[in-house]
């Protein structure tokens, strides 16, 4: 049964890092076309308030985690006409859509489920159990036995890789983030592909707001606690690569599926020395600072991030 | 909607009550604006006003409790000294990692946030736990030391006067200094700054010193002036200004950048703030309301702001 418990760790770190993978992932994208979305946390927000509302209402997440889709589409929108066509700085257009998100979900909840006596919550995912495979021990449950947003997560992955090294559209959102200039010369659209990356990046991080709730099964104001930022942090530690960039999520479901861990009076590694619970609900945000400054040395962004494209006049 | 409107009015501008509450509002919102700007005019982003108010708050809690039995004159002082430099180092953490190597401010400021709100969770359960109660809370900081009321029976206080001399302050910092010249240079323009032998990485650094600091003295101030104890982040008073953080953002950026700018901002903002409770008590509706305002509100300031450039660009 001792094995079972690590399966168990395991399984949870998989799950609480299902929400910033997605978001992460997102933000690559997005990265890659020479947007930095700050936006992420509040589009994660709506995504989760999505995923709820809907969710609830079916009494199916499937819906909720659909309805995800559309929100999450038009917060890349909004994103979109801020920084792009209105060619507001992005750092403040990412602050404007993450406030907008937080006090948005937060107002949307209370306006669907009022005061409630009772906590609302919804059910999550059934898992996936691939039949006779997912008897096997360890890799059983690990991999034929998960849950569905596990899987949609690989797909996911291999798609944003797949996009980014093996289609025209990835060349094209590569050299908008790069040198759009040029792009601009070869007939791309800059702000086509912007936006196109931005609607992407949106989709994902909604979604990845929507697997947390589904993941949690219950809403509440700024549940999300700064995962948003996690996960554009995360893209620097992945140098924007989407394979690093997945794993290193990994490293913070660990540190979240810790938790539960830590309310019972912290974690004893002898029978008298316990590391106190508040330095264990402290360490995804440290292990984030520690990620961010081990990379910041090595780390190459694309060359156009931050910069909104202006055609030369002429 | 009558019942709203007028719920509004009263609990804003329409009462002695709500214009004290309007009031207390704006000194928060107004100090860690003024820090807010001081960081944006150097392009830095920080987001951690929340953080730096409450590693100010606890430090000042801390002291004030070890200082019973001391002048309280001195008490205050000491307790505003030290909120002011530990709100400055935390916030300056976030700036030497942005001069050094480059790391995003909003992330690591975001990440403090976060590590701070443990924190305070923390102390009250555990260093700084008043023993005498079986609740999550410090016991209150020697009376003598509290900052004097400007309306009875309301909780404005002598912040508010501290508050317009930061205005002042500010201002000639900004615009009256080599300083406040060099934190806009930078801000403009950074490699022009570099070229013209500016040290970029210590003006960073001292802009995200100067904005903490001032986030720190807001706490500080709280806890002098309003709560007298450290509380449970959620349920600080009626009023918890490190909920503010990222009002104090959309308040500068209403205030376009400048200490003037913001004295009204601050004044609208917490005018609204509590108006808009009034109407959630009256309509038992819920406080996010506020939430949704202030995020449509940074919405349209931006949106009309780039309107305006646009036009002006174009005539």
């Amino acid at each position: 049964m001792a094995e079972s418990i690590y399966v168990l760790f395991i399984l949870q770190t998989i799950a609480l890092s299902l929400p910033i993978a997605f978001a992460a992932l997102g933000e690559l994208i997005t990265e890659r076309s020479g947007v930095i979305n700050l936006g992420t946390e509040g589009m994660m927000l709506m995504g989760s308030f999505a995923g709820f509302s809907l969710g609830f209402v079916f009494k199916d997440a499937w819906y909720g985690l659909g309805f995800s889709i559309v929100v999450g589409a038009l917060m890349g929108i909004l994103m979109g006409v801020l920084c792009i066509t209105l060619k507001i700085d992005q750092i403040v257009a990412g602050l404007g859509v993450f406030f907008f998100g937080l006090g948005l979900s937060a107002f949307l909840y209370r306006a669907q489920f009022g005061i409630a006596a009772g906590l609302p919550s919804i059910r999550g995912f059934q898992n996936i159990q691939i039949p006779f495979l997912s008897q096997l021990p360890v890799v059983g449950p690990l991999i034929f036995g998960q849950d569905p947003l596990f899987y949609i997560s690989i797909i996911v992955l291999v798609a944003t890789t797949l996009l980014l090294d093996k289609t025209m559209v990835g060349l094209k959102i590569r050299a908008c983030g790069e040198n759009p200039a040029a792009a601009d010369t070869l007939g791309v659209s800059v702000t086509r592909i912007r936006y196109l990356a931005l609607i992407i990046g949106g989709i994902l991080a909604s979604v990845g707001g929507a697997a947390f709730v589904i993941e949690t099964h219950v809403f509440q104001e700024n549940l999300t606690a700064g995962r948003g930022f996690i996960a554009v942090a995360m893209v620097y530690f992945g140098k924007w690569k989407p394979v690093r960039t997945f794993l290193g999520t990994l490293l913070f479901g660990g540190a979240f599926a810790i938790l539960p861990y830590a309310q019972a009076g912290g974690i004893c590694v002898t029978s008298t020395t316990c590391i106190p619970s508040y330095i264990i609900l402290m360490i995804p945000y440290l292990l984030t600072l520690v990620a961010l400054i081990g990379v910041s040395r090595r780390a190459r962004e694309p060359s156009a991030l931050g910069a909104p494209y202006r055609r030369e006049a002429g | 909607m009558g019942r709203a409107l007028g719920a509004l009015y009263l609990g804003s501008v329409g009462s002695t009550y709500g214009i004290a509450l309007s009031l207390l509002n704006a000194t928060h919102l107004l100090i860690i604006s003024l820090g807010i700007i001081i960081a944006f005019r150097c392009r830095l982003f920080n987001v951690g006003a929340e953080g730096q108010q409450i590693v100010g708050a606890i430090v000042a809690t801390a002291f004030g409790l070890s200082m019973a039995g001391t002048n309280g004159v001195l008490i205050a002082v000491v307790l505003i000294v030290v909120s002011v430099v530990s709100g400055a180092l935390y916030g300056g953490l976030a700036g030497i990692l942005k001069a050094r190597w480059g790391i995003n401010e909003i992330i690591v400021t975001i990440m403090l946030n976060w590590v701070a709100v443990v924190a305070v969770s923390f102390v009250i359960r555990g260093p700084l736990k008043d023993p005498t109660v079986n609740w999550p809370q410090s016991p209150l900081i020697p009376f003598n030391s509290w900052l004097p009321f400007l309306i009875p029976g309301s909780n404005l206080n002598l912040s508010l006067v501290f508050a317009f001399a930061m205005v002042a302050v500010v201002y000639l910092l900004l615009f009256r200094t080599p300083l406040g010249y060099e934190i806009r240079a930078v801000g403009a323009n950074i490699s022009a700054a570099r070229a013209n032998g500016i040290n970029v990485r210590r003006i960073m650094t001292v802009s995200m010193l100067l904005s903490g600091a001032l986030a720190g003295f807001s706490g500080g101030l709280y806890i002098l002036g309003v709560i007298h104890q450290l509380l449970d982040v959620r349920s600080s008073g009626s009023t918890p200004p490190w909920a503010w953080g990222y009002t104090g953002i959309v308040v500068a950026l209403m205030g376009r950048l400048h200490p003037i700018g913001v004295v009204f901002a601050s004044i609208f903002f917490g005018a609204l703030l509590s108006g808009m409770s009034a109407v959630a008590r009256e309509l038992s509706v819920p406080a996010p309301l506020v939430d949704l305002s202030q995020g449509i509100v940074i919405i349209l300031v931006l949106v009309l702001e780039a309107i305006v450039r646009y036009r002006v660009k174009r005539s």
